[in-house]
């Protein structure tokens, strides 16, 4: 287990799987040994390993780290920036509704602020301020020294302040998208958006997508791997079973907006038709694609504000949450029937009145766990004794919002009543009860956990003036807007009857906003002057990331956590444990949670440059290409700028992921406590399939866009948008290809085992051949097409002619993409092949298998649909 | 399993709701004739609205005793015909389209409210009560003149209404 064979666990790359050429799960030999530290106790001396990180005031530490700790704060500062950022332009917004008509900002300002606004607090503030939690809290809740890829997690952090700062640029190039968050095709085609800034939007939502779907991979490949011994799924806290409901909505519904994304992106950059007029399926296949993604969203963002709120409610009430099975039950209830509710944002479009009436039953259903949730967290509270801390007050506040928020959704689940409420402020009141709502938690969260991420105390007081002013701020700001609810969406005119709601309204959204300068005063005070805290400011607290000191060190614990004699008790009405010995209050947590054995790696070095770097060139690249626009890129200088920035960020981009490769850095290894239901899959496999799982979704609804157009076309009538040249042979002779390279692979294992060095290399030098030769038989076949002259294509068949050949190009596209990837990725492996890697080592040709079958596969779903049926 | 009375309270309760909403939903469409946006109103090519039987030249139709029907397109950033004009106590059914991006539809004061979508035609029926003037907005962004779309439906006494002027622009 030395030298450069075992390069790395976490060597992802992006966008791209993160095919592993190394990282196997070491046995390691007995990694538990009995010296027992005392149970449960806060230890004294933490020990300190820097990790080859520098230390936390040097402003290097915090583009190298790689540790959860610091990405969980860098996460949390930057979603606050973006809250002020968002926040600002609903100021704005509430400024020019002061009254009827354009006052303040024009009208095309007004309609990027809202759009922006909606966009900014969905995306870049909401998920990431959960995410900031997550990243600190869950491995420690599970009792895990990292994320299963911790330079992976980097990257999505990376991704995400990159997408961000393109967000922001956006506004600086015409006209940022002006077109409403929900993007409604047409209009978010060139023809109707043409500004530059338009597509710099989408494609910083892509890196975003990019950024949560990595951060998915790698959320769920930990919390099903990686948890202490005893830590079964069962006994998971509560909030990190909120997180692993959520990443998992994460990676489907994420991908499905990946898919919209890249479709819009193709038609503004490349020119080609899905959401044109030409289609006659096109304003629908967005509206479609966007709710199913769009549904779930609304529960992403309000499951980690819920599994806040429980664990606040659990430890200021000094109980265990009433019915803990039952909601996490209905959470996973919640999570699962989330992606049959989408249609109810389309009640008012043509879709037919019988699926309506299902989907409103659905809707409303879903209303039935949320129920039970929220009489658990009542429940706790009559059972238990409260304690009016700040967290508990915002999580209290956020529970009686979020009843008023769900069960004004539930008159909009009606399709009777969405006739009439649909497009009004009654939906936006609505969404902001629910969505602020969840705020509400995730600002309890953030008090909650501020001792145990700063080691200081807030100040309580001001803690107490934050959340009056944000309660009473808030429902000044929306209860009007369900008064006012006649109010037409998105609209700056009213009618003058309702300029006193409006005014009301405006007043609490500046109440609302100076509230949260309270919050900032505080704790950024706090952070540098509070009170010193130990690692248990808060008795009672449950979980584990309170039995470690505050701030936790960088391995979080002092050896090898384990539950195996504990369970998760809570101390009940402030009673001492009844079989503890754990001294009251203080980690109390987790009776039994012994510490035991300790393992070292000293020296290792967890510091890499590389993720940031790439997440330089992701942005680059994009920043470059949004100057692209329906396949010409802006005259003159502009023009160069544009593609001299692409490539530059081209390279950059590339160069940091050989370099990533190459870089020496050991994830966590296994084998760990708990890893059901996945004992024998290797973390890097795991998180392999898992991001197959997710590129199936991709697939899926690309295949469904094209499904989709050709049914609104009429499946025959599409015979006549495809030209004669287009024959089954170049599919089938590529069929032929990919499977014999597939083969090739399989191959490749054998002579890996086999310790035969020129027979892996040989055999993969034959993939990448086959692969090539797949390539270049596409290439011919498209240039052939490109370059038709018939009666029916005077000007050749190319992917903006009409809607089958957008829909052939871009398919097969996407997938010849995923097969350069494969070859890039295989070509660097013969290079490690004919230096003697994998000799008796054949799982990092079997991860590459995985994927080049996978791309196999695809396949063999896209020839008969594009070339035979 | 133990469950608290409130629970089965709340959980009766909640049934009932359900059973309630599907039970609005069936009498408003079969009971008073609520007749709702559905997919009847059939397809359209928005780029050739101009050789479309209706809606090349909107406006509205006598098609029974006391019944019309208002064809309208919209585009940005204007409802065609603008005003819309239709006699009191009559009962109007509205087929809208769009020319262009997605457009809302609302007509301030009645149950007409409905996304226009390009290909698609809504089709919702209003039952006109006394003369009077009611706003259309349009609710969803269509591009930079979004603010400025809006329309008037203004319903005339019976004995004023001039079927050739009827909605014609």
């Amino acid at each position: 287990m030395t030298d450069d064979e075992h390069e790395t666990t976490a060597d992802g790359t992006g966008e791209e799987p993160p095919v592993s050429d190394g990282g196997t799960a070491s046995d390691g030999g007995a990694i538990v040994d009995d010296d027992g530290l005392p149970a449960g106790g806060v230890p004294d001396t933490p020990h300190e390993d820097d990790h080859g990180l520098p230390p936390t005031h040097s402003i290097r530490r915090w583009f190298v780290t790689t540790n959860h700790k610091d990405i969980g704060l860098l996460y949390t500062v930057t979603a606050l920036f973006f809250l002020i950022f968002g926040g600002l332009l609903a100021l704005l917004m509430r400024l020019e509704l002061w009254a009827p008509g354009a006052n303040v900002m024009s009208a095309a300002s007004y309609n990027q602020a809202v759009s922006a606004h909606g966009l900014v607090m969905v995306f870049w503030f909401l998920s990431p301020l959960a995410f900031g939690f997550a990243n600190y809290v869950v491995p420690l809740q599970i009792g895990a020294k990292d994320l299963a890829f911790p330079r992976l997690n980097a990257l999505s952090y990376w991704f995400y302040l990159f997408s961000g700062i393109l967000m922001g640029i956006s506004f600086f190039q015409g006209s940022t998208f002006n077109g409403g968050w929900t993007m409604y095709a047409p209009l978010n085609t060139p023809v109707y958006t043409p500004e530059i800034g338009g597509t710099t939007t989408v494609l910083a939502l892509i890196l975003f997508v990019a950024s949560a779907t990595v951060g998915s991979v790698n959320f769920l490949t930990t919390m099903h791997r990686m948890r202490a011994e005893g830590m079964t799924l069962r006994r998971m806290p509560i909030f990190t079973w909120s997180i692993l409901l959520t990443v998992w909505m994460m990676l489907f519904a994420f991908a499905a907006l990946l898919a919209a994304l890249m479709l819009l992106s193709s038609d503004r950059l490349i020119g080609t038709g899905y959401f044109a007029e030409s289609s006659p399926g096109g304003a629908m296949l967005w509206a479609h694609l966007f709710w199913f993604f769009g549904h779930p969203e609304v529960y992403i963002v309000f499951f980690p504000a819920l599994g806040a709120m429980a664990e606040i409610f659990q430890t200021f009430c000094g109980r265990r949450i009433v019915g803990r099975k039952w909601f996490i039950g209905a959470m996973l209830l919640v999570a699962i029937q989330s992606f049959v509710v989408w249609m109810h944002h389309m009640f008012l479009t043509s879709i037919n009145l019988e699926i309506k009436t299902l989907f409103m039953a659905t809707t409303i259903g879903i209303s039935l766990p949320f129920d039970l949730m929220v009489f658990s967290l009542i429940y706790t509270m009559l059972k238990g004794k409260i304690r009016f801390k700040t967290p508990f007050l915002f999580g209290f506040g956020a529970l009686v919002l979020f009843i008023l928020g769900g069960i004004t959704g539930v008159f909009l689940g009606a399709v009777v009543l969405d006739y009439t409420l649909r497009g009004t402020y009654w939906v936006v009141a609505h969404f902001h009860y629910v969505m602020v709502g969840g705020v509400t938690g995730l600002v309890g969260g953030l008090y909650y956990w501020f001792p145990k991420m700063t080691g200081r105390m807030y100040d309580e007081t001001l803690g107490k003036v934050h959340f009056a002013m944000y309660f009473v701020g808030f429902n000044l700001l929306y209860f009007p807007m369900f008064l006012a609810w006649e109010t037409p969406r998105r609209v700056f005119e009213y009618a003058p009857a309702l300029t006193g709601w409006h005014q009301l309204s405006t007043v609490g959204a500046f109440l609302l906003g100076s509230s949260f300068l309270v919050m900032f005063y505080n704790l950024f005070k706090s952070a540098f002057v509070g009170e010193e805290v130990d690692g248990q400011p808060w008795d009672f607290a449950s979980t584990a990331e309170w039995t470690v000191p505050s701030p936790p060190p960088l391995e979080n614990f002092p050896g090898v956590p384990t539950y195996a004699s504990g369970r998760l008790e809570f101390d009940d009405g402030g009673s001492a444990q009844t079989d503890g010995g754990a001294v009251h209050g203080k980690a109390a947590a987790l009776p039994g949670s012994e510490v035991t054995g300790t393992e070292h790696e000293g020296g290792e070095s967890h510091a890499s440059i590389w993720p940031f770097v790439l997440g330089v060139g992701a942005f680059l690249v994009l920043l470059g290409l949004s100057g692209l626009q329906r396949g010409y890129f802006p005259e003159g200088t502009m023009g160069g700028m544009y593609i001299g920035t692409a490539v530059v960020g081209g390279v950059v981009a590339f160069g940091s992921l050989v370099a990533m490769t190459r870089e020496r850095f050991h994830g966590p290894e296994g084998p760990f406590g708990e890893s059901w239901p996945f004992t024998t899959v290797e973390n890097t496999k795991l998180g392999l399939w898992i991001f197959l799982a997710s590129d199936v979704i991709l697939f899926g609804a690309f295949i469904g866009a094209y499904v989709f157009s050709r049914v609104a076309y009429g499946w025959t009538d599409w015979h006549h948008l495809i030209p004669e040249a287009h024959v089954v042979l170049p599919g089938l002779i590529n069929t032929y290809l990919l499977l014999t390279s597939s083969f090739a692979v399989v191959i490749a294992m054998e002579f890996a085992e086999r310790e035969n060095r020129l027979g892996v290399v040989g055999s993969l030098v034959a993939t990448v051949g086959l692969g090539i030769g797949f390539l270049v038989n596409k290439g011919i076949e498209w240039q052939h097409l490109f370059h038709i002259h018939t009666e029916a294509f005077p000007a050749g068949w190319d992917p903006g002619t009409n809607i089958a050949s957008t829909t052939f190009y871009v398919t097969t596209g996407l997938h010849a993409l995923h097969v350069i990837v494969g070859l890039v990725i295989a070509g660097y492996m013969i290079l490690r092949a004919w230096n003697g890697a994998y000799m008796g080592d054949d799982e990092p040709i079997e991860y590459f298998g995985l994927y080049w079958h996978f791309v196999d596969i695809v396949w063999l779903f896209l020839f008969p649909l594009f070339y035979i049926v | 399993m133990h469950i608290h009375q409130y629970e089965k309270l709340w959980l009766g309760m909640s049934l009932l709701l359900i059973v309630g909403f599907i039970a609005t939903i069936t009498y408003g469409a079969v009971g008073v004739g609520v007749t709702m946006i559905d997919d009847s109103g059939g397809n359209v090519d928005p780029n050739a609205l101009d050789e479309h039987p209706e809606f090349s030249d909107p406006g509205v139709e006598k098609v029974g005793e006391n019944e019309y029907e208002a064809y309208v397109v919209a585009r940005q950033f204007i409802f065609q015909p603008d005003p819309i004009v239709v006699p009191a106590n009559s009962t109007v059914t509205f087929y809208v389209t769009s020319a262009d991006v997605v457009h809302g539809f609302s007509v301030v004061g009645t149950n007409a409210n409905t996304m226009v979508i390009p290909g698609e035609v809504a089709e919702v029926t209003v039952e006109v009560g006394e003369p009077g003037e009611y706003g259309i907005v349009c609710h969803e962004y269509c591009g930079a003149g979004h603010h400025s779309m809006e329309g008037m439906l203004r319903v005339v006494p019976e004995g004023e209404y001039n079927s050739s002027d009827g909605g014609e622009q």
